[in-house]
This record gives C-alpha cells, sequence and structure tokens, in this order.
C-alpha cells in the first residue's frame, strides 16, 4: 500500500434498516488512487459510489475493511484542511459574494487569505468579472465553477467531486467538462470524480472504475491512455467512442 | 388593463366597499346604536381635546408596554431557542414546554402572573410572551434549518463547532429569524392590550373596557381602530424588514 | 465492532422466542418512557418542583399561593364545582369553531370561483388578518350585546381569517399539472372543484383546525371573564371576589389540561389524515 494517494482495502459499508435489518451498500471494495491521479467512479444509481466519495471526505466510516488517504485516517486530513470537495449541489453560502465564497476555506481553516490565489482561480475558472455577485445572481454552470474554485483554493492534497454538473443542462455539462479538464491540467490535484455519465468519466479521468450496484462492487477498471490531448478533439475520435459504447454495455448489463 | 393593475384597482374598491357599507350602516343606525359610522368616529374623537388626549396617552402606554415586552420577549425567547441548539438533550423538553404554554390560554396564566409582576406590569410580560413564543420558534427551526450539503462542506473543510455556529447555522437562522419578528410585532400589541384587561391603569385596553361599560361607543370604536392600526403597522413594518433584509440570505 | 452487529441482531431477534421473564421484558420498557417523560417533560416537572417550592419557602398559605397538591385534591373534591362551566365553555367554543370553519372555507371556495371576488376581498381579508381578534371583544360585546352569542362571534372570527387563508392557499397550490390533466380530460368546472380542490384543500382545513380550536377555548373563557357571563371565566371573576385562590388555581391547571388535550387531538388529526391527501 503506498503511503500517498487513496488507497480502500476490502471496505465495506452497511447501514441499519428498520427492524433490526442491515442494508449493505458496499461489499468488499478494494481500490488505489495514485498520487496525482484523476479517477472516475461509474455506476447506476444506488450503486454506493457516492458512499466511497463520503467515505474518503470522512463524513462516512467503513463498516469493515481499511480506508486510508497519504496513509492515513480521513479525518486527519480534513482537521489539516487538505481537503477539497464539490457537490452537485453547489453548496455557496447565499449570503456571501463569489470572491467570499472562494475564501471561505482560508476561514475555516485560520490562514490569511491570499487574496493573489483567489483572483489567479477566478480568472482560471472565468469568474473574474462576477468576484461581487451573489449566488443568486449566476448561471447553474456559473455557480458549480465558483464551487469548483472554492475546493481547490487550498491546493488540496485530494479534490473530491461528487457529480459536480449532474444538476445542469447537457450543453452546459460538455462545456464544464472541457473546463475541468483544462483547470485540472493546471492543478493536477488527486482527483476521485463520481458520475453516471459515461462520457464525463471517460473524457476527464486517467482511469474509470465501474461499479455493479446491490451490494456495491468494483465490477471493471479501464485505464484510459488517449494519444490526444482532453480538448473538444478527442470526443470525435473513434477510440473515445469505442470505449464510451464498451462501458455503456457494461453500465445497461448489470 | 394589466392584471396586475385589475389587482390593485380591485383591492382598493373591495377596501373602499368595506368603509362605506360601515359608514351607510352607522349613518342610518342599522345595527343599532353600538355601531357607530367609522369617519363621524374618528372626526368626533380627535376633535374633542379631551378624549384625543385620552387616546394618546393610552396609546403612549400600549405601546411603551408592547415595545418593551417585544425587546424583553425576543431577547428571551430568541436566547432559550439557542440554548436549546447548543444543548440538545434540552431541545425536545423546551420545544414540548413551549408549545404546551403556548396553548395554555392566558387567562388561565393570569392569576399566577399578577402574583408575579402585579398589574402593571403584565401587560409587559403578556406582551413579553406573545413574542417570545414565536422568537423562540423562530430561533429553534431556524439553527437547524441549514442545508446537508453545506454542513458537509463544512465538515470536509475541517470546520470548529464555533465556526459551524457562526459562518453556517447562525446566518442560515436569519430567515427564520425574520419571519418571527412578523409575528413576534403583532404579538406584543395583542398581548399589550390584553395584558392590559387584568388591572393595568392606563393603555388601549384599559380605554377599551371603560368605554365599553360607559357606553362610549365612538371612543370604543376609535380605540379598537388605533389598536388594530397598531398591529397591521407592527406587521408590515416588520414584513417590510423581512424583505429588505431577507432576501440576503436565501 | 460492526462485524458483530448481525449476531448481536440475531441474538436481539431470539429474545421474545426464548421467553424471558415477564418483568425482564417489562422494565426497558418502562425505562424508555420514564426517559421520554424526563427528556420532554422536564421543563414541566422543574416549574412544578418550582411551584411547590416557593410556596414552602415561603410559608404561604393556601390564600395566597396554594400548593400543587391542594389544588390537585381541591379539583378531586369538588368535581361538580368544575364539571359544569367547563362544559358550558366547551359548548361554546365548539360551535364558533365550526362556523370559523365553515364560513373561512366557503368564502374560500367563492373567492377561487369568481376572480372578480378575489380581487375585491381577498386583498382585505389578508390586511385584517393581522388585526388582533381577541383585543375587539369589548367592540363586539358592545355590537352584539352581553350574551353567548358574542362568545361565539368572537371564536368564530378566530378561526374565520386562518382558515381563509390556508384553504384558500391549498385551492391555489393546485394550479399545475394535476389541474391541467383534469383540464385534458374536460372536466367540469364543478366536477375539478369536487374530485381535485377540495381534497386537495383539506390539509389546509386540517391546519387552520389544530391553529385555532385549541386558542378558542382560551378566548371564550377571556370573554366569559371581561363580560361576567358564565362558565370558567366567570367562575375566575367570582372566586377573585371571593379570594377563593384555590378555585382560581384549579381553574387554571384546568383549563391549561384542556387546551392541551385539544392541541394534541388536534395535531394527531392532522398528522394522521393529512398524509392522505399531501
Amino acid at each position: 500500500m503506498s503511503a500517498t494517494g487513496i488507497s480502500l482495502d476490502r471496505v465495506e459499508k452497511t447501514f441499519p434498516l428498520k427492524k433490526r435489518n442491515m442494508y449493505t451498500a458496499l461489499k468488499d471494495v478494494t481500490l488505489e488512487v495514485g498520487q496525482g491521479e484523476f479517477l472516475a467512479l461509474l455506476g447506476p444509481s444506488g450503486c454506493g459510489k457516492s458512499t466511497i466519495l463520503r467515505m474518503i471526505a470522512g463524513l462516512e466510516r467503513p463498516s469493515a475493511g481499511r480506508l486510508a488517504v497519504n496513509g492515513r485516517e480521513p479525518q486527519e486530513l480534513v482537521n489539516e484542511h487538505r481537503l477539497g470537495v464539490a457537490f452537485q449541489d453547489h453548496a455557496l453560502l447565499p449570503w456571501l459574494t463569489v470572491y467570499q465564497n472562494v475564501s471561505l476555506p482560508y476561514q475555516l481553516a485560520k490562514r490569511p487569505v491570499d487574496s493573489a490565489r483567489i483572483e489567479e482561480l477566478l480568472e482560471l475558472v472565468g469568474l473574474a468579472d462576477f468576484r461581487d455577485a451573489h449566488p443568486r445572481q449566476l448561471s447553474g454552470g456559473m455557480r458549480q465553477r465558483a464551487s469548483i474554485a472554492r475546493s481547490l483554493i487550498l491546493k488540496p492534497d485530494v479534490l473530491l467531486l461528487d457529480e459536480p454538473f449532474g444538476a445542469l443542462d447537457a450543453v452546459t455539462r460538455r462545456r464544464m467538462n472541457l473546463e475541468l479538464a483544462r483547470i485540472w491540467d493546471e492543478e493536477r490535484t488527486t482527483t476521485v470524480l463520481v458520475t453516471h455519465d459515461v462520457e464525463e468519466a471517460v473524457f476527464l479521468a486517467q482511469r474509470v472504475v465501474v461499479l455493479a450496484a446491490n451490494p456495491g462492487r468494483v465490477r471493471h477498471e479501464e485505464v484510459l491512455s488517449f494519444d490526444t490531448v482532453r480538448t473538444e478533439g478527442l470526443e470525435r475520435t473513434a477510440e473515445f467512442h469505442h470505449v464510451v459504447d464498451r462501458l455503456t454495455r457494461m453500465l445497461d448489463a448489470s | 388593463m394589466r392584471p396586475q393593475t385589475k389587482k390593485i384597482v380591485l383591492g382598493i374598491i373591495g377596501a373602499l366597499t368595506l368603509i362605506l357599507v360601515s359608514e351607510v350602516v352607522g349613518r342610518l343606525g342599522l345595527a343599532g346604536k353600538a355601531w357607530p359610522a367609522p369617519i363621524d368616529a374618528v372626526w368626533s374623537v380627535l376633535g374633542s381635546k379631551l378624549s384625543s388626549s385620552l387616546l394618546f396617552r393610552a396609546l403612549g402606554a400600549t405601546l411603551a408596554s408592547a415595545g418593551t415586552g417585544l425587546l424583553i420577549g425576543s431577547f428571551v425567547g430568541t436566547a432559550v431557542g439557542f440554548l436549546g441548539f447548543l444543548l440538545p438533550p434540552l431541545r425536545a423538553g423546551l420545544d414540548q414546554t413551549a408549545s404546551i404554554l403556548n396553548t395554555i390560554p392566558l387567562v388561565a396564566l393570569a392569576p399566577l402572573l399578577i402574583a408575579l409582576v402585579g398589574p402593571q406590569g403584565m401587560s409587559v410580560l403578556t406582551a413579553a410572551l406573545g413574542s417570545g413564543f414565536a422568537m423562540f420558534v423562530a430561533t429553534a427551526s431556524g439553527l437547524v434549518a441549514v442545508s446537508a450539503t453545506h454542513s458537509d462542506l463544512f465538515r470536509v473543510s475541517g470546520a470548529s463547532r464555533l465556526q459551524h455556529i457562526i459562518r453556517l447555522s447562525l446566518p442560515s437562522a436569519v430567515p427564520s429569524l425574520l419571519g418571527g419578528l412578523t409575528l413576534a410585532g403583532s404579538g406584543a400589541v395583542l398581548g399589550a392590550v390584553l395584558g392590559e384587561w387584568f388591572g393595568a391603569p392606563t393603555g388601549l385596553g384599559v380605554l377599551m373596557i371603560s368605554s365599553m361599560q360607559n357606553f362610549q361607543v365612538k371612543l370604543l370604536f376609535v380605540v379598537a381602530l388605533t389598536a388594530a392600526l397598531v398591529s397591521l403597522i407592527a406587521f408590515y413594518a416588520m414584513v417590510a424588514i423581512q424583505k429588505m433584509v431577507g432576501k440576503r440570505f436565501v | 465492532m460492526t462485524k458483530e452487529s448481525p449476531v448481536l441482531a440475531t441474538r436481539l431477534a431470539s429474545v421474545p422466542n426464548v421467553g424471558a421473564p415477564r418483568r425482564q421484558r417489562l422494565s426497558p420498557a418502562v425505562r424508555a418512557s420514564l426517559g421520554r417523560i424526563l427528556t420532554l417533560g422536564w421543563p414541566i416537572i422543574a416549574l412544578l418542583l418550582l411551584w411547590e417550592l416557593v410556596a414552602v419557602l415561603n410559608g404561604y398559605t393556601d390564600l395566597l399561593l396554594p400548593r400543587p397538591l391542594s389544588v390537585a385534591a381541591h379539583i378531586f373534591n369538588k368535581p361538580q364545582t368544575f364539571a359544569e362551566p367547563t362544559l358550558i365553555t366547551l359548548a361554546l367554543a365548539v360551535p364558533g369553531t365550526v362556523l370559523g370553519l365553515g364560513v373561512g372555507s366557503g368564502l374560500a371556495i367563492l373567492v377561487w370561483y369568481s376572480s372578480i371576488l378575489d380581487g375585491l376581498i381577498t386583498p382585505t381579508t389578508s390586511v385584517l388578518q393581522a388585526i388582533p381578534v381577541v383585543a375587539m371583544l369589548p367592540v363586539i360585546g358592545r355590537l352584539v350585546g352581553y350574551n353567548e352569542i358574542t362568545i361565539i362571534v368572537i371564536v368564530m372570527l378566530l378561526s374565520f381569517f386562518p382558515t381563509f387563508v390556508l384553504v384558500l392557499g391549498r385551492l391555489r397550490q393546485a394550479n399545475g399539472s394535476s389541474e391541467d390533466v383534469f383540464r385534458v380530460f374536460g372536466a367540469s368546472r364543478r366536477s375539478t372543484l369536487f374530485r381535485l380542490l377540495l381534497p386537495q384543500a383539506v390539509p389546509g382545513l386540517l391546519a387552520a383546525i389544530r391553529m385555532t380550536a385549541p386558542f378558542s377555548i382560551g378566548a371564550v373563557i377571556l370573554a366569559q371573564y371581561l363580560l361576567s357571563i358564565g362558565g370558567l371565566g366567570q367562575l375566575i371573576t367570582d372566586s377573585i371576589v371571593r379570594s377563593d385562590t384555590v378555585t382560581v388555581w384549579a381553574i387554571a391547571c384546568i383549563t391549561s389540561v384542556v387546551s392541551i388535550i385539544v392541541f394534541a387531538l388536534t395535531k394527531r388529526l392532522e398528522d394522521h389524515v393529512s398524509v392522505r391527501f399531501k
């Protein structure tokens, strides 16, 4: 087991149901995410992919098995403010401006606000002109960009993305994927993306882990090594379509 | 005509009709001697130096009790709501007791309350009770109205409990607190007037009872109108504040 | 720890089959309900203790501050003193509330039916809603007379405004896809009202009952107290005059208990019935 990156070793997660029954959300999940890798967890709804993400974030604890981030408990990283997270619900605070929202992690970590870093990230996500706007004045796509800027602000060791574009329309979603690829190319943070969108997973990740449901388990791993850089052109290559078709069939079968 | 304009025009016609009908009923004496014509009543009370000074002195007393009660009640209600938030084992009991206390009729508690604060303090106390309950409910429900993802975000960002409270729970509670204030404002006015029925020396409530007993129907009518107006103004002033401040927090 | 929990679960599940002694099976239940009473009722218990403590420490006689037990004994010894006034009070609260609910719902339906009526009535009603109805007691007393009708009118007004607002709110809320479905099926306005909107309005009506019924009892007693017309309210006035403090406290306790029972019943009614219409 490497000391860097994320490792799940035979992780199991059960939830208590009514009448003393237990629901097994995840069974025997073993995963490694290397330092600086972009991994996508792909699966149908109810396969426990969000549960894996929540365990890496320290929001849930595994019922059995071992889970470590950089060789340590997730909670330790949380306490050192070294995790970044973006949810499907942008989770921006409505009473703060974009700039204040992005600088929130500095305050929570009790660190001096690095305004140059904020400006730079707002530039990177294309929100420089909206720094003083409130979330309700932004479009759905802009809110998600602000949310991603916030997740990256402290240069986290691990970036967790829980269907960050799930609530957006297809066109905006594609554009956001292009931008995320560009942003990730600059930051190169160890990233776990949870999604049920095959194209999104294949487009963004270096490796896709396909999960099956009931109980949630690893079904397939696909290492993606495209020759093309991850820009618009990639989606039109035959290779890309081939992989997407194969993974889609795999999802349909499960 | 645009639907918005039509709505406003119809609303004004409706209100004017109500005033006109009550005026006609009063002028013609259709509802007996106890129903004065509103315009005539307002005119004659405000025109008479004696009754208008009586009215304004009573109004001042009621406003003072309602205002003091509103301040005390809001403070205590908010504080108790916050206490339940900080000490979760107390919360269920506080919620239950608050809804029970709110259900118990004021008149049932009156002997106890008079024993506590005397007849003079009654109107302040009942105003405080009226507004305090609204603020307690608003605080208690507002502080837990934090969205699940916001809460997750703070946990993943390694926020301390204090940071969670100050930067998330308190701002999230603002809309609910403002909603509570709209109820607390008119609740304090009602509480003050009712409290004055239990032996206060002056106030709109006292003036209402005395003019009722002395058959001064015009004065009674105007006092009731004043109480209603104060309550309306208190309510709509708070609604205005809610609209101004509240939209930033949702 | 979690690996054991299925084992623990089976062990727990097998307990009834083993046939544990009755006493042992009962005691956790008793303990649980005691715990519930403590977590929910601690302020009430604290209040009762404080009441007792103040009375004992100051050496107050029953004339000044009767102790909880003497109040309970008083009610228990002379139930007939309280039964009739309580019944009178309830007998006035019920028709007043029912009338208010009826008139409020009826007006809400009329307003839904006619947009002109809606424009004329709704703005004024929503303004009048903020007026403290109970504070208008002297006006209505003067107008209607010092009699039971005044009480019924005030209780009616008390439940009228919330009913109108809540029922109308539910009727308007239906203005959506389900109303479109009815229109596509060619349903008449009448059958839309009966089959879609009235069931839709039931939760609003139930909420209005829960919000007004417990307070109507207090309103009746307040009116009886202020106008000296029978029931528990007049009994308060009479007892104060006779310096019969124990009776005053007994009435306070009875009224509180009755109001709380009404509150609990209406709350339960709302919780159980509303879900079916939402």
